[in-house]
């Protein structure tokens, strides 16, 4: 085994003892499983809390309705709880002072974030496809899925902008060496991209398309081609985000 | 009453699973605040309720806030 | 050689810790490196490791300069922190798996190897988790992954400093076995452990070294001076003895005497049978380390 897979190993039995896997899977099942439900029971609720007699007119839910759900939910709900899960990956180690051993033997200094980096990939994807899987089945049971557009372009979007937030993340938690400070540069950061939004220009660049655009890709309303710039920001940035991790940290002194 | 059965079978898909998560996730946090008796703040009885009636936020506030460090002094 | 430091100053904003420091080890010898809390050791040691930077001078480590940050020099290195954190979760064992596969050792080599450290060290037999250790546990355990890779200098950082007589004493004669596989270079304040295992003793004090040489040479016996110990107290030994041309002096509940040659031992032994003394013991006067320390701050 290559010191770099033996560091990835070692962060992987860690994100098992510390529940991460659990709490992973659970969360992101749930919020799967949540999104059809929501989109299903939503209208029964309606008739359920509008005084009697009224007489309303609600058209049954459909897939788009199921869809719409998972991109509130997910981006939201399921992004937050990720980000606050692997927001001490560094910061933990930095406080306590555990790689003061592991790299006076030798290990490289770009191996610890390229491995911690690839096991937050690797639990992103894990958090994604369940959540997509799932909600998936479930509306594919239930709807008929012709009616919306480009549903795994749609997801693929804000699964790419999930992944330049946490590599923010990971940068500001080594920076700062404090979970807090990782938390503060992404909020810092997902802030500035929406006043970024607030000037209509830049929606053909701003990564926050990836975030916004997918629920109107599934009408139709925003073609796959407007997201390929926003798409190729988001790209950049991460990889300036992971290399300046990666400089940073040669630097840091222990 | 028939159409409420009806309805209960129509939501069963979604109830079942997302009541066995909740009840696992509540279980399995329950052993672990009783087996390990260390938390970052609170005592024992406050975050055995919180896991108990909060659904999945409580034990998620749990594992990720009240949890003891793995450091903690066992002795 | 298996490390030179040339010249090191190091300066944290204003303030230099590190005044002009140079110091050679020689290969396969203990080398106990001492000062007070705060006299700029551990910051010597992790300028050693490239933890941090020197401000100028050069520290030349089995023939590869040591950079700051990311730097060639730590492979050859085997460290001890004072405080050695460890992943809480591992064992012993998978602890020094995890290490092991750092250092690129081989598979056919690695289980055998952390066999025989832990059986140095004495943790072979526990088998839980490492956030159940004790204090000494852990520093024995600092010890073996500090040995793993059989470095060319082991680093250890006040190893002795927070431990009870008897796990101070293991962790000394760990060190002393270790001499035969490499070179060790450890800090410490408390001056006894220097003096029960070293080759050779540095002292740095506020920042300079203020002397380096062989603890034998420090050692080395006033010269003709001899301990007595009666079996009536010194000084009314002395008391009888004052007649007696020959310089005398209390220290501790012994008479310390000059005698300068054969016949004038044998001189003041008769003296001593004539005044009925009996003697309990008697050795040449050797300094202590403390003393020598003691005598240079003064």
């Amino acid at each position: 085994m290559s010191p770099w897979f033996g560091f990835l190993k070692k962060e992987w039995t860690e994100s098992v003892k510390s529940y991460k896997l659990l709490l992973t899977i659970l969360i992101f099942s749930v919020i799967g499983i949540l999104n059809p439900f929501t989109a299903k029971i939503t209208p029964a609720l309606m008739e359920n809390f509008m005084p009697e007699g009224t007489v309303l007119n609600l058209p049954e839910p459909t897939a788009l309705d199921s869809w719409l759900q998972f991109y509130k939910n997910f981006p939201q709900m399921g992004l937050f709880i990720f980000i606050l899960l692997f927001s001490t990956m560094m910061s933990k180690e930095l406080e306590k002072g555990t790689l003061v051993i592991l790299l006076t033997k030798g290990l490289r200094r770009s191996t610890v974030i390229t491995a911690k980096f690839a096991m937050g990939f690797a639990y992103w994807t894990l958090a994604f496809l369940l959540t997509f899987i799932i909600t998936y089945s479930y509306t594919a049971f239930y709807w008929d899925q012709t009616i919306v557009q480009h549903v795994f372009l749609a997801a693929g979007c804000v699964y790419v902008f999930g992944l330049l937030l946490f590599t923010i993340t990971l940068w500001g938690n080594t920076y700062f060496a404090s979970a807090y400070g990782g938390l503060l540069v992404t909020v810092v950061a997902v802030i500035t991209l929406f006043i970024i939004a607030i000037f209509p220009d830049s929606a053909t660049w701003n990564p926050l398309q990836l975030l916004t655009g997918p629920p109107q890709m599934l009408t139709g309303d925003v073609v796959p081609k407007e997201m390929l710039t926003p798409f190729l920001v988001a790209m950049g940035s991460l990889l300036v985000f992971l290399l300046g991790t990666i400089l940073h940290f040669n630097k840091k002194r222990l | 009453m028939n159409t409420d059965l009806d309805l209960l079978m129509e939501y069963l898909p979604f109830i079942i699973p997302i009541a066995l998560l909740q009840f696992g996730l509540a279980i399995f946090s329950v052993i672990h605040i009783i087996r390990h008796p260390h938390y970052r703040f609170g005592n024992q009885v406050m975050w055995l309720l919180i896991v108990l009636f909060i659904q999945f936020i409580g034990p998620l506030i749990y594992f990720i806030a009240g949890r003891g460090d793995e450091d903690g002094h066992v002795h | 050689m298996v490390m030179s430091i040339n010249n090191v100053t190091k300066k944290f904003g204003g303030k230099e810790v590190l005044k002009n420091v140079s110091l050679t080890i020689p290969e396969h010898s203990i080398f106990g490196f001492v000062g007070a809390n705060g006299a700029g050791k551990t910051t010597l040691m992790k300028c050693m490791l490239g933890l941090l930077p020197v401000t100028s001078g050069t520290i030349i480590i089995a023939g590869e300069t040591v950079k700051f940050g990311q730097t060639k020099s730590n492979a050859h290195i085997g460290y001890l922190p004072d405080v050695p954190e460890f992943y809480p979760y591992y064992t012993a064992r998978e602890y020094l798996e995890l290490c092991a596969v750092i250092t690129n050792m081989q598979k056919s080599e690695l289980k055998q190897r952390i066999e025989e450290l832990l059986e140095l060290v004495g943790l072979s037999q526990t088998k839980s988790p490492i956030r159940t250790y004790s204090r000494g546990m852990k520093q024995r355990l600092g010890i073996a992954q500090a040995l793993l890779n059989r470095p060319k200098l082991l680093i250890c950082d006040e190893p002795t400093s927070a431990l009870d007589p008897v796990g101070r004493a293991q962790i000394l004669s760990i060190l002393q076995a270790a001499k035969s596989e490499t070179t060790v270079f450890f800090s410490t304040h408390i001056l006894s452990d220097a003096e029960q295992i070293c080759d050779r003793v540095a002292m740095l004090h506020e920042g300079t070294i203020i002397f380096e040489d062989e603890l034998a040479a420090l050692q080395q016996q006033v010269e003709h001076q001899y301990v007595f110990t009666f079996t009536i107290s010194a000084e009314q030994a002395l008391s009888q003895l004052r007649e007696l041309e020959h310089h005398m002096y209390i220290e501790e509940d012994t008479l310390i005497v000059q005698l300068s040659s054969e016949s004038e031992r044998l001189l003041f032994m008769r003296e001593l049978t004539d005044h009925n003394l009996v003697i309990q013991s008697m050795h040449p006067h050797t300094r202590l380390l403390e003393q020598v320390v003691l005598e240079v701050l003064k």
